[in-house]
């Protein structure tokens, strides 16, 4: 089985990485992170903080970008194109396409930010370097590496919801729309929990806390304030469970595509 | 038995702006060792469905299919078969190499017995000198021999090829039928569906015509012009007329 799921994620990760709409989205984002050591210029304190911010917001774009615009119709686009035909031909079942598919755009995925990460801490080394310690007292590396392994958990977990979505419905626009609905609930139901937390309503509280099963809350997985820290502000066990869950989380969502996807007919 | 239909039904379920549209009404048919069969039919008879059902690419409603005495539904029963689709499609930015890898990788072939069948098969075809492009710049005609070639590149028993000619010039035609005739000859079995009937005519042994996914004639080539005493093509017209 995991030779034909490899055998599969190989030509996904081809694929991909021979588009030239992700080679675009590559190009720019090391061009916006370059862009980091001018933007620096425009704030007068906590330049550090300000730069790490928008290097980490480069790198979560650039993924989103990938996720919305390119995961999210590969399923579709083997559908409309009739290459599922060529492919489930083989002697591959409908489960281990699903799981070539996440595995091959979890590689690309992987694959891009080996390549924004770098690029990232390097440019905050400069800046780092570039200016008086009170203005950038601390980089760590340990803590950059646990910020860019948070960013890649959200957006495997989100690659496991499109995987999901394109299990259920066909064509790549319903996925992208329901895709686009999940992200913007995960970011405000912890919005919501906090303001309600204040009021009386235990069973809102109750439900709103069961929803949260459902839509995981990502900043749980947010560890950019750590990279200017020299030490942990969080429990190294709490970093453990909060990356176990998120692991947890996408293998189910991944099995649940597996098992409706199986179950439907290629039209 | 290699194939085997028995009073198969599909209907495909009603969708936004569309009724449900039965597509197969109890179809029945079988095909042995070594035996080439001819799905013909005219547009929307269900010749596609019947060879997805066959893929397990789209599931009966009614009656029971056999592949090599087993429902269609494990995927380790095609590694016995080769299938050409109708249109042939694959991930864009791939180069015929990396297709035929894949195609070895998920029948388990070994790094070298891949390259030499994929050498054997891509020269055969007129593709080795094009084995390392983009199939994006591919034109209809080199994906359909590029999609043979993957079809082939495991020595299946079964062929199922829906519309092989589709797509190819004269030449390319006769070459295609040239190699189905050597396919047939070394005793594998070949189920293909084809609008064109004077390829159907040179290669079936039997041949079985569709109609409003209803089996009109199930036989022998000679057997459906002694039906009508007329050559195929006014045989299959006046079936299919007869019917309308």
């Amino acid at each position: 089985m995991l030779l034909r799921v490899l055998a599969l994620a190989r030509i996904m990760f081809l694929d991909g990485l021979r588009r030239h709409a992700l080679l675009g989205i590559v190009s720019l984002a090391i061009a916006a992170e370059a862009f980091g050591l001018l933007f620096m210029d425009f704030f007068g304190r906590d330049i550090g903080r300000a730069s790490s911010d928008y290097l980490f917001s480069v790198m979560w774009m650039a993924g989103l970008l990938f996720l919305f615009f390119h995961a999210v119709q590969v399923i579709s686009w083997d559908e409309e194109r009739g290459a599922i035909y060529a492919l489930l031909s083989r002697p591959i079942s409908r489960s281990e396409y699903v799981l070539g598919v996440f595995v091959g755009l979890s590689a690309l995925l992987i694959a891009l930010l080996l390549l924004l990460g770098p690029v990232a801490y390097l440019t905050l080394l400069w800046i780092k370097k570039s200016l008086a310690s009170v203005y950038f007292p601390e980089l760590s590396m340990s803590h950059f590496l646990l910020a860019w392994a948070g960013v890649l958990a959200m957006q495997i977990v989100i690659l496991a919801i499109i995987m999901l979505f394109s299990g259920l419905v066909r064509g790549g626009f319903p996925v992208l729309l329901l895709s686009a609905s999940y992200y913007a609930i995960c970011s405000g139901l912890p919005v919501v929990r906090a303001s309600t937390a204040q009021h009386d309503g235990q069973g809102l509280n109750l439900l709103l806390q069961l929803m949260t099963a459902l839509f995981p809350d990502f900043s749980r997985l947010d560890f950019k304030d750590e990279v200017l820290t020299a030490s942990l502000s969080l429990d190294t066990a709490i970093i453990f469970t909060n990356f176990s869950v998120a692991i947890l989380y996408a293998c189910v969502m991944v099995s649940l595509a597996c098992w409706f996807y199986a179950r439907r007919d290629l039209q | 038995m290699v194939v085997s239909y028995n009073q198969v039904q599909k209907t495909y379920p009603k969708q936004l702006g569309e009724q449900a549209k039965t597509a197969l009404k109890g179809i029945s048919f079988h095909l042995a060792q070594g035996e080439t069969l001819g799905l013909i039919g005219p547009n929307g008879a269900g010749k596609s469905t019947t060879i997805r059902l066959l893929l397990d690419f789209i599931r009966p409603d009614q009656g029971k299919i056999l592949l090599f005495g087993e429902p269609p539904g494990n995927p380790a029963q095609r590694r016995r078969i080769g299938y050409l689709p109708e249109v042939p499609s694959f991930p864009p930015n791939l180069t015929c190499m990396d297709v035929m890898r894949f195609a070895g990788d998920s029948c388990h072939m070994d790094r070298s017995a891949m390259h030499v069948s994929a050498e054997k098969w891509l020269t055969r075809l007129g593709l080795w000198e094009a084995r390392n492009r983009l199939l994006r710049g591919f034109s209809k005609g080199m994906k359909q021999r590029a999609s043979f070639a993957m079809a082939l590149l495991h020595d299946p028993e079964l062929l199922i090829l829906d519309e092989p000619m589709s797509g190819l010039d004269p030449i390319g035609r006769a070459e295609i039928v040239d190699l189905i005739r050597e396919l047939k000859a070394e005793g594998k079995s070949v189920l293909f569906c084809s609008h064109l009937l004077n390829d159907v005519e040179r290669l079936v042994d039997r041949v079985l015509v569709l109609h409003e996914g209803m089996a009109l004639f199930h036989g022998s080539i000679d057997g459906l012009v002694t039906v009508s005493g007329q050559g195929m093509e006014d045989a299959f017209l006046s079936l299919v007329k007869g019917r309308a």
